[in-house]
């Protein structure tokens, strides 16, 4: 880097032939009785090999020697710069301290001749300078006159920073060189000095080159690394605050789907199946054209006479599962009439034989073929194909709740209460707004399933009446129960639900229209999304 | 294969018993889940003296997915899209509102209800629908034209 200036002191220190001291010994004479000199600005770099802003540059001040077999002109040329006893190498100890060598600029042979003499000395830069009286800067480092006639190579070739002073500097500098160059006695203010320092001391010129301020660059540094540290610190506690958020909403979404306040696939929040060991748990009987004969539990041998499905199943279903996640179906000793009442398996749409066919019973109390209805169970969906009711326990809980599970059910609610406030709104206005605006903010799907709501809550006999989940605080069944009052009568549970549950199912079902175009739309979307999005979400999940 | 069992029923009943003026077949012998409706406009219609051809095909998991419906021949409909599918796609044909009770014969019928009465809330090209609540003259005047164009030969 460039020079930015050049400070020149004069030191005393112990002569290390004598005491076997170090070079630490080193100390500044004060400036009132010794030589002290400061040249700011008007250095000029002519090269700056090896050195970076905020190097030490510094040395004993010392005038070159050239060697005994020079040219004579060189070395005459050099005799009308330098005084006769200005300090050259011989009159610093043999010890390897560092130097700073000082030279006027001579002709291209002679300037080379003194860069090559210094090549083995210790040294630490080299201040050229035109022998003149300029006190300006000198010319700039592609200046032709720095050439040395070889297109300026010479500066690669030296390991050191080379200088140039201007012309004044210079001169003053070999002039103090030559007044510091002999014993203590000999120099200005020297009996005082030897006074001070003994008479054995060496007081010499020291020059310090100022390379630039180090600290600037690696202050900006530290700077931009407290500056990331915050960021990251930011973004590392507002992502474990949403993180534990997320959480927080998992555990109570599991608490509510556990105490059966939520259904997750009704709500066409998730498509669940039925695992096979709860499947194994669900009722199969033989169908029987007698209802009152009908009371006997579903794994009872004696009631399955050479039934290989009913075998299976029993097999399968020993011993039984319970665990809090997996609530074991409670023991089915009710009568089946409800599901006798049903004659034809609605899905291959066969009659069931009596006494032959055997079927199963989901807990909405429809029957099927098992060979029909379990493999539907597995790998479709858990609701009933026909009232859309979950096959599940109640309170099962899927294994893995995701954020995306939670948010799409707090959405579902959200928009379940602000429509039940505004059909509950619109009845006691005398239904006279029954175009309301559906909030402009809302995304556009949802705006479509909030419009079919709340048609559906509109057109239905008794709009305040139909059940919309957390809205009417009483103890209502939760979504996905089927009242019970329905099974003493010979009907088809679908057919003696309440208005209310009708009502509510025909809600869900709306709400539910484009559930499965949705639910594939949001996993393209999550295949296509870019992965800075996708990292992103993982930091930050209320963003994805 | 309850699945199959199922259609093949489905089939001999509907082919027994077809909804009015409507014929079926399968469009090829060997694979029972594409089956081929010929549908003559209902006289109450706009498409009257038209012949329409629907494709109805069965998903996989028939019948705990709903058939898809689709018109090979172009219709000027606010329920059938205007595209080279020609797909139908609402009311128990919809895979919320499917239940495995209902019959494919049932499909046919709605599909053939909608030519009567076009369901113009719930319609798929959205054009024609207006066209239909507020220019009722413009489209039967389409309509008839389209009929006669593309669904004009037996």
């Amino acid at each position: 880097m460039a020079a930015r200036g050049l400070h020149t002191v004069t030191i005393a220190f112990p002569d290390p032939a004598l005491h076997e001291l170090h070079s630490d010994d080193f100390e500044q004479v004060s400036s009132d009785i010794s030589f002290e000199y400061d040249k700011r600005d008007s250095i000029r770099t002519l090269s700056t090999n090896t050195v970076s802003p905020g190097d030490d540059v510094s040395g004993l001040l010392y005038v070159p020697t050239l060697p005994p077999d020079a040219i004579t002109q060189c070395k005459e040329a050099l005799a009308i710069h330098v005084p006769d006893n200005a300090t050259t190498r011989n009159n610093l100890p043999e010890e390897r301290y560092e130097l700073i060598a000082l030279a006027p600029w001579l002709s291209p042979t002679c300037t080379l001749a003194l860069l090559d003499a210094v090549t083995d000395d210790p040294i630490r830069a080299f201040l050229f300078y035109i022998p003149n009286d300029s006190t300006v800067q000198p010319p700039p480092m592609n200046d032709p006159s720095w050439m040395l006639g070889e297109n300026g190579r010479w500066k690669s070739r030296y390991r050191f920073p080379v200088y140039a002073l201007p012309g004044m500097t210079g001169s003053i500098l070999m002039d103090q060189l030559d007044l510091y160059s002999g014993n203590v006695s000999q120099v200005p203010y020297g009996p005082q000095l030897a006074s001070t320092f003994g008479s054995d001391s060496y007081v010499r010129l020291f020059t310090i080159v100022d390379t630039g301020d180090r600290s600037n660059l690696p202050s900006l540094w530290i700077f931009l690394l407290i500056v990331l540290g915050i960021l990251i610190f930011v973004v590392g506690m507002t992502s474990l605050a949403m993180h534990l958020l997320q959480r927080r909403r998992r555990t109570l979404l599991r608490r509510r789907i556990a105490n059966g306040q939520v259904d997750l696939e009704t709500l066409g929040v998730k498509a669940l199946t039925v695992p096979r060991e709860l499947l194994d748990q669900m009722p199969v009987y033989t169908y029987r054209a007698d209802q009152r004969a009908s009371t006997q539990l579903p794994r009872d041998p004696e009631q399955t006479p050479g039934n290989n499905l009913l075998m299976a199943g029993t097999i399968h279903s020993d011993p039984p599962i319970s665990s809090p996640t997996h609530p074991t179906l409670a023991p089915i000793t009710t009568h089946h009439s409800v599901a006798y009442s049903q004659d034809t398996c609605s899905i291959c749409l066969e009659e069931f034989q009596p006494g032959t066919d055997s079927v199963r019973e989901l807990r909405c109390k429809h029957i099927y073929h098992p060979e029909c209805v379990d493999q539907a169970l597995l790998e479709i969906s858990s609701l009933c194909p026909i009232c859309k009711v979950s096959a599940l326990p109640l309170g099962y809980c899927p294994e893995v709740i995701t954020n995306a599970m939670v948010r799409r059910e707090r959405t579902i609610r959200t928009m379940r209460e602000r429509v039940a406030a505004e059909a509950a709104q619109d009845q006691r206005a005398g239904r006279g707004h029954v175009h309301r605006r559906v909030s402009p903010l809302l995304p556009e799907g949802l705006r479509a399933m909030l419009a079919h709501e709340r048609a559906v809550v509109q057109s239905s006999p008794m709009p305040g009446d139909v059940e919309l989940g957390a809205v009417s605080g009483q103890a209502i069944p939760p979504a996905g129960t089927v009242p019970r009052q329905q099974s003493s009568d010979g009907c088809p549970p679908d057919q003696t639900l309440s208005r209310r549950e009708r009502g509510r199912q025909r809600v869900l079902a709306m709400l539910g229209i484009q559930r499965e175009a949705e639910e594939e739309a949001i996993r393209r979307q999550e295949e296509e999304r870019p992965t800075w999005r996708r990292v992103a979400g993982r930091i930050f999940p209320a963003l994805a | 294969m309850a699945n199959r069992k199922r259609i093949v029923k489905e089939l001999s009943d509907v082919t027994r018993s077809p909804p009015p003026g409507t014929r079926v077949q399968l469009l090829d012998e060997s694979d029972v889940h594409i089956w081929e409706v010929l549908m003559d406009g209902p006289p109450e219609s706009v498409y009257v003296g038209g012949h329409f051809k629907i494709k109805v095909t069965l998903p996989t998991d028939y019948p705990f997915k709903p058939p898809l419906l689709s018109f090979t021949t172009k219709i000027y409909h606010p329920n059938v899209s205007n595209d080279d599918k020609g797909s139908m796609c609402l009311g128990m044909l919809r895979s919320d509102e499917w239940k495995p009770a209902n019959r494919i014969s049932a499909a046919i019928e709605m599909a053939r209800n909608l030519l009567i009465a076009p369901n113009a809330d719930d319609a798929v090209e959205v054009s024609i629908a207006d066209q239909f609540k507020n220019d009722r003259a413009e489209f039967e005047k389409i309509a008839k034209d389209w009929t006669k164009r593309y669904a004009g030969k037996a």
